[in-house]
Order: structure tokens, then C-alpha cells, then sequence
């Protein structure tokens, strides 16, 4: 098989590879289930605590309770991205370096796990944040969350594959992933911009993520920062760069492990 | 004598990897700053400029005492998957050393690293918020704060053991850590809870280090207090006869490779 049909075929490997993986390791989806109305209790409660009357604002409860669902997401992708670390130290990697297959095709699989996760957990807060905390879950503009989605989905799984040729150097790369799953939502609209001071406000507009998470909030909630279509323009230019920049960074980590042959030393 | 010197030599290994690591110790000694900064901001602007410093303070410790938790559990599931993919965690068990030295040296490696993070955080805390003064009451929560954490060590060889058991390390880590965010009161009082909540925050460790902690800084701290943190230390047990079972099952019948 070459061409189109050798790519698809791989594509449809890797999702297998990620639905049996899903299915193998049951803790996967238990933890889902009593992980996430954890989280639910513990991002509201966060906020909750400087002001309780918050509840009383149906437009406030529905903004949180769909930036809450932007860290489901965020944090499924960036595990993912620890999973190729290990993957290097068993040598899997250095076997796809040989089969001439890309990395970032090979994330698909692990986005399997991704994509259930964020749909287990991502359903769990959101029921939750409406039984608990009111939140009203009716959509907004259901294409423009569709296009958003889409558009996050990209943008993370580039992101993903960037992230994961840096943590192949890093020893503990799960310290930094336990770490950066709570730092790029939450710097990036994860909480909401409009509840921010106008200062933080405008420097979390700088960030590159704000336009990957900020479009599926907005969109759901109907109450955006900038202008939709300046924004969905915004995030698609970005999500082309995050890809090359994905693409980039993969020639280098392949260039650098042919040079010094150490991928899956550590 | 000898096994005083196999604990050391197995400390100092693990706290020279970490070494290693200074980025991701920065990382996470920074994260509590920018978390409650966060939170803090938007609480100023919810409550029209009410929110107290006395408010960020809560929640810097309460962040810091949570990333450690976070970071403790993640880096002992971590600890033992890597050990099973090389193989290194079956020569342990079968190396003449007694697993449960390893097993505790290295868990005091994390506390150690996690209580370096907590200086950091609590000094600059202290500082801008209670002032100098308040320093000497951190020396004395750093202290109990470490014999608060030993408890927490109990919990991750249960989520070490868990690991080898279900072979995944995120799911079993991330679950303990998000329980124990919920419902230990790290950036909310634990009093805000449903009383199901309050119940399984009290039952946890992690309650009790945060509570300490914040309680010897701002000066006071009861009797009551310290029989609790006395009573957690039954977790620290748990968490070694839990390990044990799980050593002498799988290093001895099943086999922990990969």
C-alpha cells in the first residue's frame, strides 16, 4: 500500500490501536467517572469562595461552568503528550522513525483516549455544573461551538505533538504535565476573561491559547471578548502555525535522535 | 546500621535526579503564585475590591500544599510504571535490599523536594503578607508540615501498588488528586462543603497539612491539631503493609514487567 490509502490506513491502525487501549485499561474510564465531579466541586468552590452571591448570576454560572469545560479538555490533550515519552523509553518511537511514520499520526491513537475522556468527562461537569450550580448548558451558537471544537481539537493535538518532542528530554515529564494542564487553561480563558481585571483581561488576550479555548466558550455561552470573527480568523491562522510548528519540531527531534541515536535512553 | 546506609544511598540518588530536574521545580514552585493571583483577581473583581490579602495567602498555601499533593502522587505513579517498562522496579524487589527502604526513601526524596517548594512559596507569602515577623512561625510549620506529609506518603504507595496493578499511572493519580483537591479545603474552606464532602476531606491527610500549615503561620495551633496528625500517620502504615502485600504478590507470583 502507498499514497492515500497507505495514510488512511494507518490513520484507521491508530485509532484501533486507541480504542483498544481505551477498552484494555478499565481504570481509564473509572477514573473519569468519579475524577470529574470532583473537579466540578473543587474549579466552582475556588470562586465561589470570594463571592457566593455568584451564584445568583445565571450569565456568570454558564460562562464557568463552560470555561470549566475547556480544562477537561486542555488536560485530556496535554497527557497525551506524556504518553510518547514513555513510548520513546520503550523504543516505540524510534520503531516509527524507522516505518517512516509520522509522529503526529501516531498521537491519533492516544487521541482516541483524548477524545473519550473529554467526552466522559466533559459530559460529567457539565451535568454536574447544571444539577449542582444551575448552570443553563443550552448552546448559544451550536455551529460556531462545532467550528470551535474543531478548530481546539487542531490546534491541541499540534500543540500535543510539540509539547511531546520537548518532555522527550525532560526526565519527569509528568511533573511538568501535572503542571501545565491547570496553567495553559487557566491562563487562556480557562477562567473567564470577562470576570478578570481589564489588565489581566487584555494580557490573557495575548495568549496564543486564549484563541484555541476562548472560540468554544464564547460560542457556547454567546458572550465574547472579540468580535467572532476576528477571533475564529485569529484562531485559524494560529492553528496553521501550531501545526507547522508541530511538523517543524518533529524534523528536529528526528534529525537530532538520527544524529546521537539516544531517543530511548534516559 | 546497614540499613540506614541503603536508605541514604537511595535518597541521595533520588534527590540528585530531582536535582537534575530544576526546571520543573521552578515550575512548580511558581504555579501556586500564578493559580492564586489568578483566583484572587477575579475575586477582586466579584467582590468590587474586597477581597483581603489574607484571602491570596489562603489560597497560595492552599495551592502550594496541593501541588505537592498533586506532584507527590503523579511522580510515585510515574515512579513505578517507569520501573516496570525498564524493568528496574522487578530488580528492586529482588535486590538485597528491603523493598519498603526503597519504597520510603525515595517517597521521602518527593517530600523533600515538595518542602522546598513549600519554602519558597510560604517565605515570599509571609512575607508580603504577614510580614517578617511571621517568619520564625513558618520555620515551625515547615517542620510539622513534613510530618503531615508522611501520611500523604502512605496514600501514593497505595496509588504505586494501584499502579502496578492497573498499569496505567494518570487515571489512578489523577483521580486521588482531584478527591483530595475537592474535598481538603486547599482553596476554600472546608466548611463551604456538603457535609458528605466535609466527612471525606476529614477522613484524608491531606486536610490536616494545609490546615497546619496555615494555622502555625498565623500563629496559633491546638493540641487537638496535633493528635490528628498523629492519627493520620495510620495512613503511612496502610500505605506500607498495602505495598508490602502488593511487593510479595507481584515480585513473587505474577512478575512486574511490563
Amino acid at each position: 500500500m502507498r499514497g492515500k490509502s497507505a495514510y488512511t490506513g494507518k490513520i484507521a491502525a491508530e485509532i484501533d490501536r486507541g480504542l483498544k487501549t481505551y477498552a484494555r485499561y478499565r481504570a481509564w474510564l473509572l477514573s473519569d467517572l468519579i475524577q470529574w465531579p470532583f473537579w466540578t466541586v473543587f474549579f466552582f468552590f475556588s470562586i465561589l469562595m470570594y463571592s457566593p452571591r455568584l451564584l445568583a448570576s445565571q450569565q456568570l454560572i454558564n460562562t464557568l461552568a463552560w470555561s470549566f469545560f475547556s480544562f477537561v479538555f486542555v488536560s485530556s490533550f496535554l497527557w497525551a503528550a506524556s504518553s510518547i515519552v514513555v513510548e520513546a523509553q520503550q523504543g516505540i518511537v524510534e520503531s516509527l522513525m524507522l516505518a517512516k511514520t509520522s509522529m503526529r499520526l501516531h498521537l491519533v491513537g492516544r487521541t482516541v483516549i483524548t477524545v473519550l475522556d473529554i467526552a466522559v468527562g466533559g459530559a460529567i461537569l457539565l451535568l454536574l455544573s447544571s444539577l449542582l450550580f444551575g448552570a443553563d448548558l443550552t448552546v448559544a451558537h451550536p455551529q460556531l461551538f462545532i467550528a470551535a471544537v474543531a478548530v481546539a481539537f487542531v490546534f491541541f493535538l499540534s500543540f500535543t505533538a510539540v509539547l511531546s518532542t520537548l518532555l522527550i528530554s525532560v526526565k519527569s515529564p509528568w511533573l511538568v504535565v501535572s503542571i501545565l494542564q491547570f496553567v495553559v487553561p487557566f491562563s487562556s480563558g480557562g477562567i473567564p476573561v470577562q470576570l478578570l481585571p481589564p489588565d489581566a483581561a487584555r494580557l490573557i488576550s495575548l495568549s496564543p491559547f486564549f484563541y484555541a479555548i476562548h472560540p468554544m466558550v464564547a460560542s457556547a455561552t454567546g458572550s465574547f471578548y472579540i468580535p467572532p470573527q476576528t477571533l475564529f480568523t485569529t484562531a485559524t491562522i494560529l492553528t496553521a502555525l501550531m501545526t507547522l510548528a508541530s511538523i517543524y519540531a518533529e524534523k528536529i527531534l528526528v534529525r537530532k535522535t538520527l544524529r546521537n541515536g539516544k531517543l530511548a535512553m534516559f | 546500621m546497614k540499613s540506614l546506609e541503603k536508605f541514604l544511598a537511595v535518597f541521595e540518588a533520588e534527590m540528585k535526579a530531582y536535582v537534575r530536574e530544576a526546571g520543573p521545580l521552578v515550575f512548580m514552585a511558581s504555579f501556586p503564585f500564578f493559580f492564586s493571583l489568578l483566583t484572587y483577581g477575579v475575586g477582586s473583581v466579584l467582590s468590587e475590591g474586597q477581597a483581603s490579602p489574607r484571602d491570596w495567602f489562603f489560597q497560595l498555601i492552599g495551592f502550594s500544599v496541593m501541588t505537592i499533593s498533586i506532584t507527590m502522587a503523579s511522580a510515585t505513579a510515574w515512579y513505578f510504571r517507569r520501573g516496570m517498562i525498564t524493568g528496574r522496579l522487578e530488580y528492586t524487589m529482588a535486590a538485597p535490599v528491603n523493598p519498603i527502604i526503597i519504597a520510603l526513601a525515595s517517597s521521602l526524596a518527593h517530600v523533600a523536594v515538595a518542602l522546598m517548594s513549600f519554602i519558597v512559596v510560604g517565605f515570599v507569602g509571609v512575607l508580603s503578607v504577614y510580614g517578617a515577623a511571621h517568619l520564625l512561625n513558618l520555620t515551625a510549620a515547615l517542620l510539622l508540615v513534613f510530618i503531615a506529609l508522611l501520611p500523604v506518603v502512605g496514600i501514593n504507595l497505595v496509588v504505586g501498588t494501584l499502579t502496578i496493578v492497573m498499569k496505567e499511572p494518570e487515571p489512578i493519580s489523577s483521580t486521588v488528586s482531584a478527591v483530595a483537591a475537592a474535598t481538603s479545603g486547599f482553596v476554600y474552606p472546608i466548611t463551604m462543603l456538603p457535609t458528605l464532602l466535609q466527612l471525606v476531606g476529614k477522613t484524608l491527610p491531606y486536610f490536616y497539612v494545609v490546615e497546619t500549615a496555615r494555622s502555625l503561620i498565623d500563629g496559633y495551633f491546638e493540641a487537638t491539631q496535633l493528635t490528628n496528625i498523629f492519627l493520620m500517620l495510620a495512613y503511612l502504615a496502610l500505605g506500607l503493609a498495602v505495598y508490602r502485600l502488593g511487593e510479595n504478590y507481584y515480585a513473587r507470583k505474577v512478575g512486574v514487567h511490563w
